[in-house]
């Protein structure tokens, strides 16, 4: 198989789709039912050496509750690695991440979208990745042109440049190998990203 | 880590994603579909305006609210876009502020957007303290707390559930809820704060304060006595623009005394160093100054002193300013100087002090001398001088009459009743507590309730008003001077911020004394980390409050807090919190919280308004500018109506209403010939002499020559400070302007600013010490002397080191270190760059999200060459409650002082 220098868009939607919840809530039987995936299992098992005989065991309370723990540490808790887009891109940004958050809220009136409200997240910040990630993975898979704009500039925007050194924390910072695989994951997912053929320019 | 290739992953990738495309995983249910999409034409326009994010004015939604930045309390207008706060600007309508705010208004974006907030009910899942956490839902924390609860006062124990606040201006919601489960136990941090400066003002004028209010506005002349509005000052804000304009347009003075040059003393007409805790003998010697020059205003004196003008003069003659010059090392003339022309420019003139005078052993009579200068010159409730306004929610004892009622909705609970001896909890108390509180007069066995809210030995932090003694009650725990069940801290920063913090953290962190700690927080900090569970609170700009409190314009208003945005995450507003438990908790609590949404809620609390809700929203604040200002309260006449039905006490003159033929409250008091409202004290004069003093002092067993147990103003030296030799100093500590004590750390707007706290000593200090800016010093604190807390114990409290910054202006005897630095939880922002616990000192490079904004933006740290986030102070200051009262007496500890870098000569040649 001929493999390019990176994954497109169309390629990464599925995977992101597949990401999003991950940052978003705790290892149940569901999510843990989609690492058990044999695509997914193996690109998971290739990150992180320890990934495979832990996928191996049953999800068990203890393990659910380990999970949980470690879920904490990493994305709720000060401390940890801040799966928000704020935390992390640069810049002369107002208040941690106004203009971020305005151009996702803007994006998802384009694309007739808006934040679900559910347990265990409630109200997602707009700059939270598993948003970011669910909103790219749904435009780049539209039949609708301007969708597909948007989910490229939320590609290139929104997570070109902070998920390499993200992906790169959360792969030190975790203790669990699925953490550690998702980190490993997330930051090759987007090194040597190429520049977006379609990002947004000021004369639009 | 894996030697996975590029090639090899983005194969594996590429796997993965086909696998993943012939699922069911096509959406991640993050997202959903808008109940109405947008027309083509406004998602074009919508698509273009991707990258226009910065603020519009003509697009944002002016939405007015009260901050919540600090106790002051301004009225604001937030600016909304895009769902988010983007700017907080100042409410022209608020007659308090006058449109002004300070960088803390601000602030409260960053608290609301910091992406390390506390966001989701939280359970520790490891032992308590060890930073192990899960996410739980609202109703398994409700369920578990609740439960909890429930038991303890089936037990018929409700008052082992203790509620401790920091910052609670819900207006009495937290009271309704512990109220309604039945315990007395709603502990606060008052002592920490103000209650050695609200003491001499409740003695004074009988009002419960939240602060004196000065007609700076119009005042020709101030005496300002460590006073510090120009930063930290309980309405300080209202006070700055008042007294710059003051100054600028009318010349009027401004005179400061202070043992640091702190910004207020900055913009000062005379700054005057002084030795800590002598404000009181240039108080006193002022006084003497007044009377001796014939420049007192005898008539008011007479008309509303309870302290006769001779025995008054008689008993300060011993303080003349040549004594006030060497307990204060204020020149004698400068004061003598001073006095007069305060006198002269009465009743324009009037006196300001906080902490600076009042946090001492000696404070509460430092108070009362400053206060007594009011009263000597006749500038109470005058045009420029000293006024008291209409008190909040309107429905205290002083104030202007037939304003509109504005109270919660009800039913109000019945409070939990006194442990008069005989009863259940009385048997729970020690045996010498006991026959304390025996001896108490009725009018104290019915305040009494227990010794973690009216400790015994402190019966004038209860006497008034509910004041509490905050910093003593792990000691107490710990002693076993109550049994808890539940500890619910909420806003309560106690693990950081009290004195000893480290007996705080012990005792939170054992489960035999405590055995369950529920935290209600907007984040994470010291406090939540020794939790069992954390409840996720709505910041300012995420909730409903009503507002009303003192008035600088002396114009009564209120003012209503509303959400400019509903809460992120799974944050809710404390007052669902506690309906939901209550609700929970049942057995007839809940019928108190019979609300569903809170804008109804307040909507009814506010339905007297003679504004529709609507129109109140929209402006945020209300006041009746037909209204008289609140000058001369006092001598507001006593209606016929309420005459007809009252008595007039022949020997004091009072006027008492009566109920059912009996005498009932006081309404005002009979003075040539004239019914006239007063105070609201006992006299319905001015305090000044007051036998509640020696009176509380025989009951608990302060000596009588102890300057606490005296019946009018007097001044004694702080134990600790006789005889200092020449090696000891005074670390004495404040807040800077951008930061609300330890609360701020982790607003990223406040931190840029102000984000460590080196230890200020003066020029002739350092040249003693050997030291430079830069260097460091170590502080070692001992145990103050007199009748406080753990007195005279040789061992020491404490030792830290920090960084000196040398400052021309401060007293040569005295530390000064900023207290709300130096935390270790609170986030990255908070922690200065520093790594958090968990990851041990491994440095910020493996502690900090790699090359985030978050870590990249905390340009103070230490790594990055900086200062970094400072020094915990807090736990090496002695618990040191002053007598009677029990104020934290923050600003007496002795200390000793060496230098660790550079080393000294000894140490580099290594001996």
């Amino acid at each position: 198989m001929s493999i390019a220098p990176s994954l497109s868009l169309a390629e990464r939607a599925p995977i992101y789709a597949w990401l999003a919840p991950l940052f978003a809530q705790e290892v149940g039987a569901d999510l843990w039912a989609t690492l058990r995936m044999p695509g997914v299992r193996d690109l998971l098992a290739g990150l992180d050496p320890e990934f495979e005989p832990w996928i191996a065991q049953p999800l068990s309370p203890e393990l659910a509750e380990e999970c949980a723990a470690e879920f904490a540490r990493l994305f709720l808790l000060p401390g940890g690695v801040p799966p928000f887009a704020s935390a992390w891109i640069d810049g002369n940004r107002e208040q941690l991440g106004a203009e971020l958050s305005a151009t996702v809220l803007r994006s998802c009136e384009v694309l007739g979208r808006e934040p679900r409200r559910a347990e265990p997240w409630g109200k997602l910040a707009l700059d939270h990745l598993g948003l970011l990630l669910d909103l790219t993975s749904e435009s780049s898979r539209s039949h609708d042109a301007l969708d597909r704009e948007v989910g490229e500039h939320l590609a290139a925007e929104m997570l070109g440049e902070w998920l390499v050194p993200f992906g790169s924390a959360l792969s030190k910072k975790a203790r669990l190998p699925l953490y550690r695989a998702l980190g490993r994951c997330v930051e090759m997912l987007h090194q040597g990203e190429p520049p977006p053929n379609a990002a947004p320019t000021d004369e639009r | 880590m894996s030697n996975l290739s590029r090639r090899e992953f983005l194969s594996l990738a590429l796997t993965a994603s086909a696998a993943l495309s012939a699922t069911a995983i096509a959406s991640s249910g993050l997202s959903c579909a808008r109940p109405t999409p947008l027309s083509e034409e406004d998602r074009r326009l919508a698509f273009d305006s991707l990258t226009d994010t910065r603020l519009d004015y003509r697009r944002a939604r002016a939405v007015p609210t009260i901050c919540f930045g600090c106790t002051t309390h301004c009225g604001v207008i937030g600016w909304v876009q895009d769902e988010r706060v983007r700017l907080i600007e100042g409410n022209p309508l608020d007659p308090n502020s006058q449109g002004t705010i300070c960088s803390k208004a601000n602030g409260l974006i960053s608290a609301t957007y910091y992406p390390e907030r506390l966001l989701y009910p939280m359970r520790r899942v490891g032992p308590r303290g060890s930073g192990k956490w899960k996410r739980i839902s609202w109703d398994e924390a409700l369920d578990e707390i609740s439960g909890r609860m429930r038991a303890l006062r089936d037990a018929g124990t409700p008052e082992q559930f203790v509620f401790h606040y920091g910052r609670d201006k819900t207006k009495g919601f937290s009271k309704r809820f512990t109220d309604a489960f039945g315990t007395p136990n709603r502990l606060n941090r008052r002592s920490i704060c103000s209650s050695n400066r609200r003491a001499p003002l409740m003695s004074f004028y009988g009002r419960d304060f939240e602060w004196e209010s000065q007609d700076v506005e119009n005042t020709q002349f101030v005496l300002n006595f460590g006073g510090n509005p120009m930063e930290a000052y309980q309405g300080g804000l209202f006070m700055r623009k008042r007294m710059m304009d003051a100054k600028v347009d009318r010349g009027a003075k401004l005179i400061t005394f202070e043992v640091r040059p702190s910004a207020t003393a900055s913009v000062s007409d005379e700054y005057h160093k002084v030795n800590p805790a002598s404000d009181g003998a240039i108080a006193l010697a002022m006084a003497n100054v007044i009377v001796e020059e014939g420049l007192a205003d005898r008539a008011f004196w007479d008309r509303w002193s309870t302290w006769p003008f001779d025995e008054m003069r008689q008993s300060i003659t011993r303080y003349t300013p040549e004594f006030a010059e060497r307990e204060s090392g204020v020149a004698a003339a400068d004061i003598r100087r001073l006095a007069i022309a305060f006198a002269k420019a009465a009743p324009a003139c009037c006196t300001m002090s906080n902490r600076g005078s009042a946090k001492h052993y000696n404070g509460v009579q430092a108070d009362r001398a400053i206060r007594m200068l009011d009263v000597l010159v006749g500038n109470v409730g005058r045009p420029g001088g000293f006024c008291l306004s209409t008190l909040r929610m309107w429905q205290d004892r002083y104030g202007q009459e037939g304003l509109p009622v504005i109270s919660p909705p009800g039913p109000e609970p019945s409070k939990p009743l006194p442990w008069k001896p005989g009863t259940r909890e009385f048997e729970t108390l020690s045996a010498e507590v006991q026959e304390r509180v025996r001896a108490f007069p009725s009018m104290w066995q019915e305040k009494y309730f227990g010794e973690l809210a009216t400790p015994s030995e402190f019966p004038l932090s209860w006497h008034w008003y509910a004041m509490r003694v905050g910093q003593l009650v792990p000691a107490y725990i710990k002693e076993g001077r109550h049994k808890v069940g539940l500890y619910m801290s909420y806003t309560l920063g106690a693990a950081y911020g009290f004195p000893e913090a480290n007996l705080t953290r012990e005792v939170l962190a054992d489960e035999s004394l405590i055995p369950f700690h529920v935290v209600i927080d907007i984040s994470y900090g010291e406090q939540a980390a020794l939790a069992d569970i954390v409840l996720p609170d709505a910041t300012a700009l995420e909730r409903w409050d009503a507002h009303s409190t003192n008035s600088y314009g002396l114009q009564p208003y209120t003012g209503i807090r509303q959400p400019l945005v509903e809460p992120m995450g799974e944050a809710r507003p404390a007052q669902i919190i506690w309906r939901d438990l209550a609700r929970r908790i049942g057995g007839g609590m809940e019928k108190h919280f019979d609300f569903e949404d809170l804008e109804d809620f307040y909507r009814e609390w506010y339905a007297e308004l003679p504004i529709e809700w609507e129109q109140f929203k929209r402006e945020g604040i209300w006041k009746d500018e037909t209204r008289p200002l609140d000058y001369a309260l006092y001598d507001r006449p006593v209606p016929d109506a309420e005459l007809a039905n009252a008595e007039i006490d022949a020997d004091t003159q009072v006027i008492y209403a009566l109920v059912d033929g009996k005498r009932s409250n006081a309404i005002g008091i009979q003075l040539d010939g004239v019914a006239v409202r007063g105070f609201p004290t006992p006299t319905r004069k001015i305090g000044v002499k007051d036998e509640i003093f020696p009176f509380a002092a025989r009951h608990v067993g302060l000596s009588m020559d102890d300057m606490n147990a005296s019946n009018v103003p007097s001044y004694g030296k702080v134990p600790e400070h006789v005889d200092l030799d020449d090696n000891a100093y005074i670390l004495t500590t404040f807040k800077w302007n951008v930061h609300t004590q330890g609360r701020s750390a982790n607003w990223k707007h406040a931190a840029e600013i102000v984000h460590t706290n080196h230890a200020l000593i003066a020029p002739e200090t350092a040249a003693r010490l050997g030291v430079k800016t830069g260097d460091e010093i170590e502080i070692t604190t001992l145990r103050p002397k007199g009748a406080v807390y753990r007195a005279g114990e040789s061992e020491p409290v404490g030792v830290l080191r920090n960084k000196v910054r040398v400052v021309p202006g401060m007293h040569s005897r005295v530390i000064a270190c900023a207290h709300h630095s130096g935390h270790w939880e609170h986030g990255t922002v908070a922690r200065g760059g520093e790594p958090s616990p968990s990851d041990g000192r491994a440095g910020m490079t493996q502690g900090l999200p790699g090359q985030a904004e978050l870590a990249r933006s905390v340009w103070w740290s230490k790594e990055r060459g900086g200062p970094g986030g400072g020094v915990a102070i807090n736990d090496v200051y002695p618990i040191n409650a002053q007598p009677l009262v029990g104020g934290q007496n923050w600003f007496d500890n002795v200390c000793r002082v060496r230098r660790v870098s550079p080393p000294a000569l000894d140490q580099e040649r290594g001996s």
